[in-house]
């Protein structure tokens, strides 16, 4: 006796499965990991979406739960497992993996240990993936970003940092809270490291167009009567103040990951800043990735824009890159 | 000197603040809260969210994770507070508030331990937004539904238990993989408690209108060479499963508490399967709460859909309606 499905469906075409055009790997499924899965689910940017880790109960688990909302979603394939063959034919991944911040410990604390998780990792998924473009979340960023670029053999252009990113997210919010605007009518650029050393570009920041030190020539200044250096410090300790309040952050940086991811999948050169491979610019020497305005698309990071800043703040990226390096030259390995 | 502020923006017009229209409040910044709040803010439902909880430290943490989101979304309030005055003026209420399942206790398991939180949280909810809809979460779900109507002294149509919404979803998902469509293509009602005794509705389910029940008369029962009823149990098992696996579930009830609330916010009278109160119907008499096939709008709960169930259906729902005023008959100070 035939089955419901023999009776109910006629099949038309019996060709295999077609592969997926727009596959978007996240690996770790942490508090990071799935808030970034949940924000590019909500904003269809997948046609298939895989998560890889090595806690095999918690992964299965966050799979069930996902596919268990897809009624209410338009990804119509999301898988997982501990081998990365599930994340063959990716055009994107997400790399959450690694230890986070304890309270009160910053980003660079966490190298060495997250060094080591990568090397276990990133050969896998340039294995399964050799075309991908890689966007790295783990902390410090623009360190990892670095260590990515170097154990994957890719070109720079296909590994970015998710680096300040968030950063000019929560510089853009507190800044246009004290205007009363929306987040997005506010223009302002956090770059550099995404840590304590980004440099707030106060000489561009603005609102239609309307120059914000042409208003205050002090602005950013110690010397500012209205502290707007306070709202670059706010950004600072934004990270840290949330991980006091809930333990850690999720939200924020998932929702800035799918504006990176949707930029990429959907090849739309837009402008965000993200960390990149700097060496040459700026009187940099070293090869240090750092955030920039760049231009994303479906290559990755097609161009970078040539900022116009103050000797002031090139010193302050070169500062940031000299303290990166400082880190980097001493990792074994890589 | 001017500030930045007075220089950049000359207002035109200076009242007061304009009150939100469509305000949405979630109590509970656990896993589940956050899932329905991350969900509603994605699908652009809310002109204000408000989050509230005892827990002083997490409610802010999680408050100002969303907000650092602010760029990349379309809600400009967000507002937390362990005050309930900052939920004031809100359409939709979401109670994900109270004590949650270990592994392998089951929902009813928890009631009077939640009955006695929500005696607490419900007048407040009702004395600052008199007129809201009530979409009660926290499990037990058709019970404390009961129990936030007689607190609030809302009419009937105005307090909602996400019920079997969820259960609904999951079983469209697990039967859709077996027919390899998508679930929104799979119609299929489970109906009853949200739990072990929830009624899969086997007599309605079906493909582009073909019914399954006519392709194979056994479905759903013991005789069924296709074992069809197992599908039913699975979803019975599922959320038991997702919590073994990863110690809760949160994803698939926030995207289908979003789907209820849009239906909700945006007037649209789309049937959901959400528990209401069914005295008088299917010859239960007492007063409990119970999923069924729901019209939702602006006003709450507009009508029922009249099932034609087998009798056996029917004796589950009562069944179910035993059970639940079993144990709502024994609650104190409800």
């Amino acid at each position: 006796m035939s089955s419901v499905l023999q009776k109910l469906i006629s099949p038309l075409a019996s060709t295999p499965a077609e592969p997926p055009r727009n596959k978007v790997t996240v690996v770790g499924v942490g508090q990071v990991g799935m808030a970034c899965a949940i924000s590019i689910l909500l904003r269809d940017l997948c046609d298939e979406l895989a998560l890889v880790d090595v806690m095999k109960d918690r992964l299965k688990g966050e799979m069930m739960d996902l596919q268990h909302g897809s009624l209410f979603l338009k990804t119509s394939k999301i898988v997982a497992d501990t081998d990365y063959a599930v994340t063959a034919n990716s055009r994107l991944v997400v790399v959450t993996a690694g230890v986070r911040q304890q309270e009160g410990e910053s980003r660079l604390n966490l190298v060495q240990r997250n060094v080591n998780v990568f090397k276990s990792i990133i050969p896998q998924i340039i294995k399964y993936s050799p075309n991908c473009t890689l966007v790295v979340v783990s902390n410090p960023v623009d360190v990892l970003t670095y260590v990515t670029w170097k154990l994957s053999g890719l070109p720079k252009h296909r590994v970015i940092g998710s680096g300040t990113n968030l950063d000019s997210a929560r510089f853009r919010f507190l800044m246009a809270e004290r205007l009363g605007i929306h987040a997005s009518s506010f223009n302002g650029w956090v770059l550099g490291e995404h840590g304590d050393t980004s440099v707030p570009v106060w000489s561009g920041a603005n609102v239609a167009g309307v120059n914000l030190q042409k208003l205050n020539p002090d602005i950013g200044t110690d010397d500012d009567s209205e502290q707007w250096k306070a709202t670059h410090k706010a950004v600072v300790d934004s990270a840290y103040e949330v991980i006091k309040l809930k333990g850690y952050t999720n939200w924020a940086i998932g929702l800035s990951v799918a504006d990176l991811t949707e930029s990429i999948i959907k090849n739309m050169s837009r402008v965000h800043p993200v960390s990149t491979m700097v060496k040459d610019m700026y009187g940099i020497g070293e090869e240090v990735f750092l955030s920039l305005p760049c231009v994303l698309n479906s290559s990755g990071v097609s161009s970078v824009i040539n900022m116009t800043l103050t000797d002031a703040e090139v010193g302050q990226l070169r500062n940031s890159a000299d303290t990166l390096w400082g880190i980097q030259k001493d990792l074994k390995d890589v | 000197m001017a500030s930045i502020l007075q220089k950049l923006l000359t207002p035109l017009f200076s009242g007061p603040p304009e009150l939100p229209r469509n305000k949405v409040t979630v109590v509970g910044v656990g896993q589940v809260g956050m899932a329905c709040a991350v969900s509603i803010l994605l699908r652009e439902l809310t002109d204000e969210l408000a989050l509230v909880d005892v827990m002083e430290d997490k409610l802010k943490g999680e408050m100002m994770d969303l907000q650092h989101g602010s760029l990349f979304l379309k809600t400009p309030k967000i507002v937390a507070d362990t005050d309930y005055s900052v939920t004031a003026n809100s359409r939709i209420v979401v109670v994900t508030a109270g004590v949650r399942q270990q592994e392998g206790e089951s929902r009813l398991n928890l009631v009077q331990r939640n009955v006695n939180i929500f005696k607490h949280i419900v007048p407040l909810i009702v004395k600052y937004s008199p007129n809201c809809i009530i979409i009660v979460v926290s499990n037990p779900v058709d019970v404390l539904t009961y129990v936030t109507w007689k607190l609030s002294g809302l009419p009937k149509h105005r307090v909602i238990g996400s019920g079997t919404n969820l259960d609904s979803a999951r079983f469209r998902f697990l039967m859709a993989e077996k027919l390899g469509i998508h679930p929104s293509s799979f119609n299929g009602w489970i109906l009853g408690e949200h739990g072990d005794t929830s009624v899969p509705v086997w007599s309605g389910t079906n493909v582009a209108g073909v019914n399954l029940q006519t392709l194979n008369p056994e479905i759903g029962t013991e005789n069924d060479e296709e074992n069809w009823t197992e599908t039913h149990k699975m979803v019975v098992d599922s959320a038991y499963e997702v919590i073994r696996l990863k110690g809760y579930t949160n994803w698939a009830i926030g995207l289908s508490v979003a789907d209820l609330t849009e239906s909700l916010i945006r007037n649209m009278n789309r049937i959901h399967p959400v528990s209401t109160m069914v005295q008088g119907m299917y010859g239960i008499s007492d007063a409990v709460y119970l999923s069924l096939p729901c019209v939702l709008n602006g006003g709450g709960v507009a009508s029922v859909v009249n099932m034609t169930l087998t009798e056996d259906e029917v004796s589950q729902l009562q069944e179910s309606a035993s059970t639940l005023w079993d144990i709502q008959k024994d609650l104190q100070d409800v």
